[in-house]
């Protein structure tokens, strides 16, 4: 169930996923990690929002299943889903249910499944959501971006590697939320204080305690994008 | 018997963990990501009332559901609910969603019973709610206390906490045929789950049971078996011939999960003209739920000659505990070090130096720990500025008020059974096979050093094949005796295939095998400049493998027991809100032989971080008239934030003679405890009762 890579997507034979806008989920990912603005990118790229064109029929409104349009890392994915569904759970539990292509992306994970903890932390463009509190149908014609969108193993982005390094993890449930907002912080500045991590992490709760090593990392990775490492 | 190489060249040293990069993108399959073809979800209906017996149960409609695919009774009409999340019935269906309205579809009704909601309600309605006091006496402690030169009374305690393990308890089961179920557990022990669900389906003959956990995310003590949800998922699982998740919500883990029983404590405590603890008398009580006690030690670490102590557990309609990051140890901490700075503050009696003078000696392990703990507590107090900035009790000035405190600890953290193989292939791979699991300390991580350790080579070379009752035994990951017994199978099963390969290296260069060695990537002859490349080595073995399993037993001497610990305390106390902030923890821990300094720290700092949020946020509240948890969430039920913390300051003992040790719950033990006294060191009277919640804090000042 591994994700397909970019260029099998682009030879998908059913139709369900489609290239966007020749942006890669890399340069994407650099374009908006790198403090690039939306307007910095193509009109019709990732940031062009288009939910009324998946309004089709009478049957959008639910409570059964409606069409849902969403773009996840960079690809585009038609999905039917309960108004009702998470985009947490829509990510976690029906992309393979709902598409004829298996997307498994269990990076962002139900914890609190109230906007408490911060585990399920995605970028809804270029702001940071917790998934469990937003509906698929409403992140229609956004681009969502989850952990694995940041980087693969083999392919880490540099706060994901400071974090390995600091060790910045224990059993790693909470991480790819950590990770997540550390890398909306570093988006924002470089150069953080302390307090500035504190602050901008305390939407995250880790039980392991991992904090401190988190806070480290953090500075590693910053001193890194300053220096362009 | 056989001892650890005198130069090591991994162990000891910072090694990442090697499985880091799949946590931090999101690729590490835990239990609950682990998605089949054809996965059912279920969900659990759970009792609404806090005590009550099922008076009818009827879940014909949301069997009738489209795509509700089965349902489970786990109680029947007649039977008894005893908490608010007692399971009744599970369901399975097509999506989570559904599987919730199919609950919802289920009709129960009740003859509500007496409940209580707390240890007071227990015991105004007596009876069943009220267990039988224990009591456990030695010496004379009135007399004792009429002759003390000092004596102190006090109320201490902690309430009930629940272990928010981040990943909730549950599984995925799959049948691959009717005698063979695969499931995918958040568990700490994966044969002894496997061994749970072996045992409830003891009718199907030779069935065969794997529990798979590559991962997972947090137990804490609360996961050790397949439990109600994990026996209904692989029951659904059979009936639908479909794979089947059920994991818990937060709610239901609050509720069923586990926790951390309350403990409370009037203490009557005295010491002689000498300064020396001579009396402790001490009435107790807690609740662990409807059905577990609520005990711990007391006196903790301490031993005064003269002692009495009554204990009482109360029933109380809540979720039972288990055991949570050493049991029962913090509780003791929390009451004892705060009468220990109870006695030394109205003494006059610096309270490190009334602690040094009291350590103790009353077996082996004190004995071997008293210059350590002496050690611990001088480098502590020296770290957090003790005796530089810490004025005695009540005399800071100022609304806002700092305090400082510390606190001891100690455990035994033996090495625990386990089984290992490793298999060399001709190719120069070296795996690692045992059945024991990574619940967030990098056991991986430990046996990929280890291995590379006895094999001259680097962690990355070595395959750890863990988190699997498939591979050969080992016990759950509980009591801090992981690190000991997986160091040791991993250590023996690597020196027996090591000598079988380095036979067959001897056969084919002539040497003899006594005169080589692995070392540095390579097989070299002792003595010698002569060398073979670890691959080359390998290869000589031609097509075959070599392979060899040992027990721990065999690695005797490598492992020790028995840790003591200081933790101190700088914190600042605001007298007008009742909020405490923390400006430093300074953690001194002691494991014997440090196997992996990054990852042993971590640890540490993560037992801290646990243990101030014990002192500082966590309380499980229930609605005294239903029984309900008023805070089931992570919100109201408040854990620390990253701006909570302040800085934490490690120092790890290096202790190589006495072996390995396990760390994994000793640093939680003396955290609350210490944040207990520097808030009484701030603010001049104590909490009865923790957290230092700006209610408790107020509380104590008088102003709530």
């Amino acid at each position: 169930m591994k994700q397909p890579s970019e260029s099998e997507s682009a030879k998908s034979p059913t139709g369900q996923r489609e290239e966007s806008g020749g942006v890669t989920r890399r340069r994407f990912l650099q374009a908006v990690g790198l403090g690039a603005t939306a307007a910095g990118l193509p009109e019709n790229g990732l940031l062009g929002k288009s939910p009324s064109a998946v309004r089709t029929g009478q049957d959008d409104w639910g409570p059964g299943a409606v069409p849902v349009r969403l773009q996840v890392n960079g690809e585009t994915l038609n999905l039917r889903l309960e108004p009702r569904v998470t985009l947490l759970d829509c990510l976690r539990n029906h992309m393979q249910i709902d598409s004829h292509e298996a997307v498994d992306l269990t990076g962002a994970k139900r914890v609190c499944d109230r906007s408490s903890c911060g585990a399920c932390t995605v970028f809804m463009d270029d702001k940071l959501v917790y998934a469990c509190s937003v509906l698929a149908v409403e992140a229609q014609g956004s681009e969502i971006t989850t952990v694995e969108g940041l980087g693969d193993a083999s392919d880490l982005h540099p706060v994901q590697e400071e974090f390995v390094h600091c060790d910045g993890t224990q059993c790693g449930f909470c991480t790819p939320g950590f990770v997540m907002s550390s890398v909306a912080l570093l988006n924002q500045t470089t150069q953080p204080a302390d307090d500035e991590i504190d602050r901008a992490l305390s939407g995250n709760i880790c039980r392991c305690g991992t904090q401190t090593r988190v806070r480290e990392a953090v500075h590693k990775a910053a001193s890194r994008l300053r220096e362009g490492r | 018997m056989p001892k650890w190489s005198e130069n090591r060249a991994v162990i000891g040293s910072n090694v990442e963990r090697i499985d880091g990069a799949f946590k931090v993108s999101g690729q590490a399959k835990y239990s609950y990501d682990r998605n089949l073809p054809g996965l059912l979800h279920a969900v659990i209906l759970r009792s609404s009332h806090a005590h009550a017996k099922i008076a009818s149960l009827d879940s014909s409609a949301a069997e009738a559901m489209s795509g509700v695919l089965a349902t489970h009774r786990i109680k029947s009409a007649g039977a008894e609910v005893n908490y608010i999340g007692d399971e009744i019935v599970a369901v399975a269906a097509e999506t989570e969603e559904l599987a919730r309205d199919a609950a919802r579809a289920i009709k129960v009704e009740y003859e509500k019973l007496p409940h209580a909601a707390s240890e007071a309600q227990a015991k105004q309605l007596g009876g069943d709610f009220v267990a039988d006091p224990a009591v456990d006496e030695e010496g004379d402690v009135a007399e004792a206390l009429s002759r003390a030169a000092v004596t102190i009374e006090g109320t201490y305690g902690a309430p009930v906490i629940t272990h928010v393990c981040l990943e909730t308890h549950g599984l995925v089961a799959q049948w691959l045929g009717p005698d063979e179920l695969v499931v995918y557990a958040s568990t700490q022990a994966v044969h002894s789950t496997a061994g749970g669900l072996r045992r409830h389906f003891e009718s199907i003959p030779n069935l065969k049971v794997t529990c798979n956990t590559p991962y997972m995310g947090g137990g804490y003590g609360s996961k050790f078996g397949p439990d109600v949800q994990g026996i209904a998922a692989a029951e659904l699982a059979k009936a639908t011939g479909r794979p089947v998740k059920l994991l818990l919500d937060r709610a239901e883990e609050h509720a069923a999960g586990g926790n951390r029983p309350s403990a409370y404590a009037n203490v009557k405590a005295g010491i002689d003209s000498n300064g020396m603890l001579t009396a402790f008398d001490a009435e107790t009580w807690g609740t662990g739920g409807h059905s577990r006690a609520a005990n711990f030690p007391l006196p903790y670490i301490f031993a005064p000659t003269n002692r009495r102590r009554k204990h009482i557990n109360y029933t109380v309609n809540a979720g039972d505990a288990r055991a949570m990051r050493a049991p029962g140890h913090p509780q003791g901490a929390i009451v004892m070090e705060q009468v220990l700075d109870d006695l030394a503050d109205k003494a006059k009696i610096d309270p490190v130096d009334f602690r040094l003078k009291n350590l103790p000696e009353i077996n082996d392990t004190f004995k071997l720990l008293k210059p350590i703990y002496t050690r611990e507590l001088k480098l502590g107090a020296e770290r957090v500025g003790w005796y530089e900035n810490r004025q005695p009790r009540g005399m800071s000035d100022g609304p806002v008020k700092r305090g400082f405190g510390c606190s001891l600890s100690t455990w035994g953290g033996r090495a625990g059974s386990s089984q290992a193989t490793c298999t060399i292939y001709p190719t120069g791979q070296v795996e690692v096979r045992c059945g024991t699991q990574d619940i967030g300390p990098g056991t991986a991580t430990l046996v990929a050093m280890v291995a590379a350790e006895e094999l001259g080579l680097q962690p990355n070379d070595i395959t750890p094949m863990i988190g699997s009752s498939a591979y050969p035994t080992s016990g759950g990951s509980g009591g801090s005796t992981t690190c000991g017994g997986v160091s040791l199978s991993t250590s023996m099963s690597c020196r027996k295939a090591l000598a079988k390969l380095l036979d067959r290296v001897a056969g084919s260069s002539g040497k003899s095998k006594g005169d080589l060695q692995a070392a540095g990537g390579q097989v070299r002859v002792k003595g010698s400049n002569e060398s073979m490349d670890w691959h080359e080595a390998c290869a000589t073995l031609g097509l075959d493998s070599v392979s060899a399993s040992a027990d721990m037993r065999e690695g005797r001497g490598m492992a020790s027991q028995g840790v003591g610990g200081a933790q101190f305390v700088d914190l600042t106390v605001d007298t007008e809100t009742g909020e405490v902030r923390l400006n430093k923890i300074v953690a001194v821990a002691d494991c014997g032989l440090v196997m992996n300094r990054l990852l042993c720290e971590s640890q540490v700092i993560g037992g801290v971080i646990m243990g101030l949020n014990y002192g500082l946020f966590e309380d499980r509240r229930l609605d005294p008239a239903t029984g309900r948890q008023v805070n089931p969430d992570m919100e109201w039920y408040k854990l620390a934030s990253h701006a909570d913390i302040g800085e934490i300051e490690c120092h790890l003992l290096d202790y190589p003679e006495r072996g390995t040790i396990g760390i994994g719950e000793p640093p939680t033990i003396p955290t609350a405890a210490a944040i207990a006294n520097a808030v009484c060191n701030a603010i001049g009277v104590r909490l009865k009762v923790l957290p230092a919640s700006p209610r408790n804090v107020l509380e104590a000042l008088g102003k709530a």
